[in-house]
């Protein structure tokens, strides 16, 4: 295998990590909101979407051997297009990183620990997912994949002790809301459901062979198949309540004090709740250094990466300190923004395929 | 005639006591001996040389003189390498401006006996010794195969050690044996007095703190490891053998498991894994939940540990570090006292810290327990408890200041950190990351050795077939 | 230069550096929570005649005498808001007060005639109370309940929050209460929630004579310094004493948890039903699993007037909703499995045999069963409360129905009025 390169399994572990970490936080309540009980229906449909894009994302690379993102627009698009469609990466990044520094934030204040504050999380976040980006993508994969196994187990004894006996599943009627209230949930809250697009950013650290759909998928399913489950028991306990929550993988454990001997349980939460925050963070912010580096067409990721810790935290003292305002500015116009990048980037790629009429592919 | 040797050896060793001048008349004439009398064999120096030398009748050349000494080992050298040769503790023989070496080397050394680190329940127990021709002999014996490839070269400019790379040339590398060979060759130092400073000069990141070559004080064990494509390096006047490439997860595993029930051994490994997480996050996790996150506890054990540390006039964090500190001071001493007076030690120790500290009202009992289950899971992994000593000083220091988010970050970058270092091509890691499926055979948990047919992949090697099915 | 190359290097050392420069030192100077914060076991909440809120709360203090014991007391205080009792509490104690481990709040009866959902909102979000804290109504004075718990601990070692959970989980009528449920019922079609409603009784009242030692008398006077129950509920703030009651030596309270629900709708209280009717409404809930039944027998064949009593070993029930003609209706069947324990006739206990429950008093029980289900079905009709949630199963099995029902210009009231409730009884004796 190449030095800086992933292997499949390391592909679907990300993947699975990037579709898992920002859906535990406030989104079910959303989902809720637009779409009732019909909820599970959404999960369903956005968990066949990633599916569907992760499956778009394997054939663009086998297409596209040893090509970057970049290369590949540079080559049909032109430098200048190329730039500003990395300026509008970067910038999704970006607010990507703002929306998981405001989740972590509320997680971790409401659930560990009730004083802590923005420096604390700054000290300790920026620092280890800069260092992680810094790093590498193979670091971060072999990372990814070490701590895979234990994110795994921590949400799988999370359901397993989440587990009282419901009398009453109250859900009714999946469909309650109509098409309105299913296409809202979808599109409204697509922002949160982006994360994927990160594997196109570092489409030439990925190394695919033969066979290698089931090294992916599985690692996928298995967290998309956790997430299902999850929420179906968040919306199961909480019915008429879900809309309350910012927390639904500390929530959804809540009522198993009763069962656990006083315990609270949520320390299987927290652990697979910031496992895979600093995952995802040392994810994000290695796509953002990307765009930032094409952009700038610097190779000196220690002056960009410091570039964006600055700028994450003038924003976030100078802007977003309210996470119930960041939600809504991403539900009102974040999700027009993602929707231009989850449908035109893919969109632009499949075209391009299809005008190029298959280069001959470079051996590894 | 007078011998060319004699003066200038004498100058070059600065008329050293136990530098000895033999001049001996014979039939042939005169023949001149120069050993460091403290490093021969005297009695083998009479009975092969001199008594041969002397029972001659006849008059001898150079050439015959090589057939009347009895010596096993001798060879004809140049005059330049008299010096050298002498240094090595054989014996220089002039005759008619012509010079032979006899090996006729004898110093105190220990005979092979169980090391004190690595005691095994079953399995053999020989241990190496300081002296770098028994160890080739203990490998040798357990390893008689043709591939068996020795090595030999001289490091260090005052010291001029042994160090042997051994090797299975059908198994190991060759590339990584002749980066090994290399930067041995490399080495310019004065003196090298243990296989460890050979072992700093192989570091991939010279400056890291994690171990990146394995050490071995037994011989099966080495031969276990050159089987699965590893380079052993042994040294003379050290008792302990580098292997690399190395992988962190060696030093979960013990020669033990491998002459033991294999059940067993997987729940002695997932004991030992956990032995890691208590000795470095533990009083970190403490101190993390009684300042910070006092809900992850239930009620009954935040009111137990209240009420113990009600009255006490140090903080939580003052209190681990004053605690810690006793155990470290008192595992200092108890390395260093002579054994007469390590009993008494202990009962100082256990009731100083034990007990009238708590009686006191200095320290508290969930303290005590917390750093004292640390301290004794740091030796679950002996060879480790260096790093994970350094690793919990970090950890509590995050634990105190961020809380448990501290501790999760300080996880994630201390693998990410353990993940960059590639060991002559062998990931850290390996086989959890990346996940070599067919190395957790001999990963976390155990398989029986019938069904580890082939050699660890996270290893470069040549020959991956271990076993064939021909018995099964 | 070197310096700046070398930090740029190994840029986390720097960060672990100023970590232990910057923060290290606020670390060390810090004490536990447990000494920092003072960690509330229970609460409550009330309202003063002068509209002021009045808020209890039982906090734990750390003892070294037995580092196995829970001691706790309870500090009082009062504020225009929540936020401003808690501040004001903070400024008597001391300390801030942390929810993380409280086992239950108390809500007293005046301010359950406000709404009370921002009420606990503002403790879940602004003070973290886990929503799934047991939310219990207390219709006497909440300092006097807290005083009986707190003489329990230190008497008895039988704390407070024990003392209601087991007598919930032995109670006939225990369901779920706590903030979570009360804020589903306040967001569901029938705008009901339910609570748990633990009261203070005496001894009189329960017929137990007064158990109380000679020395017991005279700490308890010196702890109360003379005072009574009366006079320490002028005080405003500070610490309760326990005290033994109204002044009269041979008096006890005692905490009492006899399966009383108190009804909310839209957040504010409407009325509490006594242990009767509570039965009658739990009948019909999938969530209720009675623990036992008392059944008085009038002439029966084998043992003459006597009383039965029983133990439930499971309690299932289908309840069906349809619409008929416009109109709603609710069949339930509710099957019983129940164990023989106890007959007592003329005042003797008679050898326990299943065969004496024949088919007669099998429908004698059935009919107890259907007749305090008929008078829950009053107290609703009456009241125009949907204490048996009638809008949400409608809502939940039959939508389109219920929808049209609506259309036709009728309310959630109307259809506690129009709905006819059916119930088959049937009783099994193992």
């Amino acid at each position: 295998m190449n030095e800086q390169k992933i292997s499949a399994h390391q592909m679907g572990v990300i993947a699975g990590i990037l579709f898992f970490t920002l859906k535990m936080s406030a989104l079910p309540s959303l989902i809720y909101k637009y779409n009732g009980t019909g909820a599970i229906l959404s999960t369903v449909v956005v968990i066949l979407l990633n599916f569907m894009f992760l499956w778009l994302v394997i054939w663009i690379k086998k297409k596209y051997k040893n090509e970057s993102l970049y290369d590949i627009f540079c080559e049909k698009l032109g430098v200048f297009v190329t730039k500003l469609l990395y300026f509008i990466f970067f910038a999704f990044f970006v607010l990507k990183l703002l929306l998981m520094f405001s989740d972590g934030f509320t997680f971790i204040k409401d659930v560990a620990d009730e004083e802590f504050t923005v420096l604390n999380l700054f000290i300790c976040l920026l620092p280890v997912i800069s260092a992680l980006a810094y790093s590498g993508m193979r670091n971060m994969g072999r990372t990814a994949e070490f701590f895979f196994p234990v994110i795994v187990i921590s949400l799988l004894l999370l359901i397993v002790f989440s587990f009282v006996p419901v009398s009453n599943w109250g859900l009714g009627s999946l469909v309650r809301y109509g098409f309105e209230g299913f296409a809202s949930s979808i599109f409204r809250l697509s922002f949160w459901t982006g994360d994927l697009f990160a594997l196109l950013i570092f489409l030439d650290k990925i190394e695919i062979k033969k066979g290698s759909y089931k090294q992916v998928f599985v690692p996928f399913g298995i967290m998309a198949g956790i997430l299902l489950v999850i929420f179906t028991i968040y919306y199961v306990f909480y019915q008429e309540t879900s809309i309350f929550h910012t927390n639904v993988l500390n929530d959804i454990v809540q009522y198993a004090i009763g069962t656990s001997g006083g315990w609270h349980m949520d320390i299987f939460a927290i652990l697979a709740f910031m496992f895979n925050l600093f995952l995802q963070g040392g994810i994000i912010i290695y796509c953002a250094n990307e765009c930032l580096k094409k952009l700038l067409g610097y190779e000196y990721s220690v002056i960009t990466l410091s570039f964006i810790n600055l700028l994450i935290i003038a924003i976030e003292y100078i802007y977003l300190t309210d996470y119930l305002k960041y939600i809504a500015f991403a539900e009102n116009y974040l999700c027009y923004f993602s929707a231009v990048v989850l449908v035109l980037v893919p969109a632009l790629l499949v075209g391009i395929m299809l005008t190029k009429k298959g280069k001959k592919n470079e051996t590894s | 005639m007078p011998f060319l040797m004699q003066e200038e050896l004498k100058q070059k060793l600065s008329n050293n006591p136990d530098f000895v001048t033999r001049t001996i008349s014979c039939a042939g004439g005169e023949v001149c001996l120069y050993f460091l009398k403290s490093m021969t064999d005297k009695t083998a120096i009479s009975k092969e040389i001199i008594e041969p030398i002397l029972r001659e009748e006849m008059a001898f050349d150079f050439e015959q003189l090589k057939s009347i000494i009895c010596c096993a080992d001798i060879k004809a050298i140049k005059r330049k390498q008299a010096l050298e040769y002498v240094l090595k503790n054989h014996v220089v023989i002039e005759y008619k401006s012509q010079f032979l070496v006899a090996d006729l080397e004898k110093f105190p050394a220990r005979t092979p006996t169980e090391p004190p680190t690595s005691p095994n329940i079953y399995g053999p127990r020989e241990g190496f010794v300081e002296a770098l021709a028994t160890n080739i002999t203990l490998i040798r014996r357990r390893l008689p195969s043709k591939n068996l490839v020795i090595e030999n070269m001289n490091v260090g400019r005052e010291t001029h050690t042994k160090v042997s790379i051994l090797y299975l040339k059908n198994i190991a590398d060759k590339k990584v044996v002749k980066e090994i060979r290399q930067k041995i060759k490399k080495i310019d130092i004065d003196g090298v007095v243990d296989s460890y400073y050979i072992a700093e000069f192989l570091k991939i990141r010279p400056h890291s703190m994690f171990e990146q070559a394995g050490y071995q004080e037994k011989p099966d064990v080495t031969v276990a490891k050159m089987l699965e494509g590893r380079i052993a390096i042994l040294v003379d006047g050290s008792p302990i053998a580098v292997t690399v490439p190395y992988m962190l997860f060696e030093d979960l595993q013990s020669s033990n498991d491998y002459y033991t029930n294999y059940v067993y051994v997987n729940l002695i490994r997932i004991i030992r894994t956990l032995g890691i997480i208590l000795a470095t996050i533990v009083p970190g996790l403490y101190l993390s939940i009684r300042l910070y996150s006092y809900s992850a506890l239930p009620l009954n054990y935040v009111i137990i540990i209240a009420n113990s540390t009600k009255n006490l006039p140090f903080t939580p964090v003052v209190e681990i570090l004053f605690i810690l500190l006793l155990f470290q001071v008192l595992y200092e001493v108890s390395l260093r006292l002579p054994q007469y007076l390590g009993l008494a030690t202990s009962i100082v120790g256990a009731l100083v810290l034990g007990d009238t500290g708590v009686k006191a009202g200095l320290i508290s009992p969930p303290g005590v327990i917390v750093v004292a289950v640390s301290i004794m899971a740091i030796y679950t992994i002996p060879s480790q408890s260096a790093q994970l000593t350094v690793l919990r000083a970090v950890f509590v220091v995050l634990g105190a200041t961020v809380g448990i988010f501290g501790i999760v970050g300080g996880v994630v970058y201390v693998i990410n950190y353990i993940n960059s270092l590639n060991i002559y091509g062998t990931p850290y890691l390996a086989p959890f990351a990346p996940l070599i499926d067919s190395d957790l055979k001999d990963g976390l948990s155990k398989k029986p050795l019938i069904d580890m047919l082939k050699r660890p992949k996270s290893i470069a090697n040549k020959n991956t077939n271990r076993q064939g099915r021909g018995g099964v | 230069m070197k310096l700046v190359k070398k930090i740029f290097k190994s840029p986390i050392i720097l960060v672990f550096a100023l970590i232990c420069v910057f923060l290290m030192p606020t670390a060390i100077n810090m004490s536990s929570v447990a000494f920092r914060s003072a960690i509330a076991l229970a609460i409550g909440i009330d309202q003063s005649d002068d509209g002021e809120i009045v808020l209890y709360t039982a906090i734990n203090v750390p003892s070294t005498d037995d580092s196995l014991s829970e001691n706790s007391k309870t500090i009082m205080s009062s504020g225009q808001t929540v936020g401003d009792a808690f501040a004001n509490l903070r400024l008597m104690y001391g300390r801030a007060v942390k929810l993380g481990h409280t086992r239950f709040v108390l809500i007293g009866s005046k301010i359950s005639q406000n709404n009370l959902t921002s009420l606990l909102d503002t403790l879940i979000r602004t003070n973290r109370l886990r929503k799934v804290v047991q939310l219990l109504y207390c219709p006497n004075d909440i300092g006097e309940m807290f005083s009986v718990g707190v003489k329990l601990n230190s008497q008895t070692g039988i704390k407070l929050s024990d003392i209601i959970s087991h007598q919930q989980n032995a109670s006939t009528t225990y369901i779920n209460s706590n903030i979570d449920s009360f804020f589903k019922g306040f967001l569901s079609e029938s705008k009901i929630s339910k609570l748990n409603s633990v009261s203070l009784v005496s001894n009189a009242t329960l017929g137990i004579s007064p158990n109380v030692s000679e020395s017991e008398k005279s700490n308890s006077s010196a702890q109360a310094g003379g005072e009574s129950a009366s006079e320490q509920s002028e005080s405003k703030s500070g610490e309760l004493q326990a005290s033994n009651g109204s002044g009269s030596e041979t008096e006890e309270k005692f905490v009492s948890n006899r399966g009383e629900l108190a009804i909310f709708e839209s957040g504010v209280l409407k009325t509490v039903l006594d242990e009767e009717l509570s039965h009658g409404v739990n009948w019909l809930s999938k969530d209720y699993n009675p623990k036992e039944l008392l059944v008085y027998v009038d002439g029966a064949e084998k043992i003459g007037n006597a009383y039965m009593g029983f133990d439930v070993l499971n309690k299932r029930i289908n309840i069906e909703s349809f619409f008929h003609k416009g109109m709603p209706f609710i069949s339930a069947k509710i099957i019983v499995s129940l164990d023989l324990d106890e007959i007592i006739s003329a005042g003797q206990n008679i050898e326990v045999n299943n065969d004496f429950v024949d088919d007669n008093i099998k429908s004698d029980i059935g009919r107890k069963i259907r007749s305090q289900i008929s008078e829950a079905v009053k107290v609703s009709k009456n009241l125009k409360l949907d204490i048996f949630e009638l809008n949400d199963i409608f809502h939940q099995n039959n939508y389109k129905e219920y929808n049209e029902y609506i259309k036709q210009g009728k309310n959630i009231y109307d259809i506690i009025e129009d709905t006819q409730i059916s119930a088959e009884v049937e009783i099994k004796v193992i």
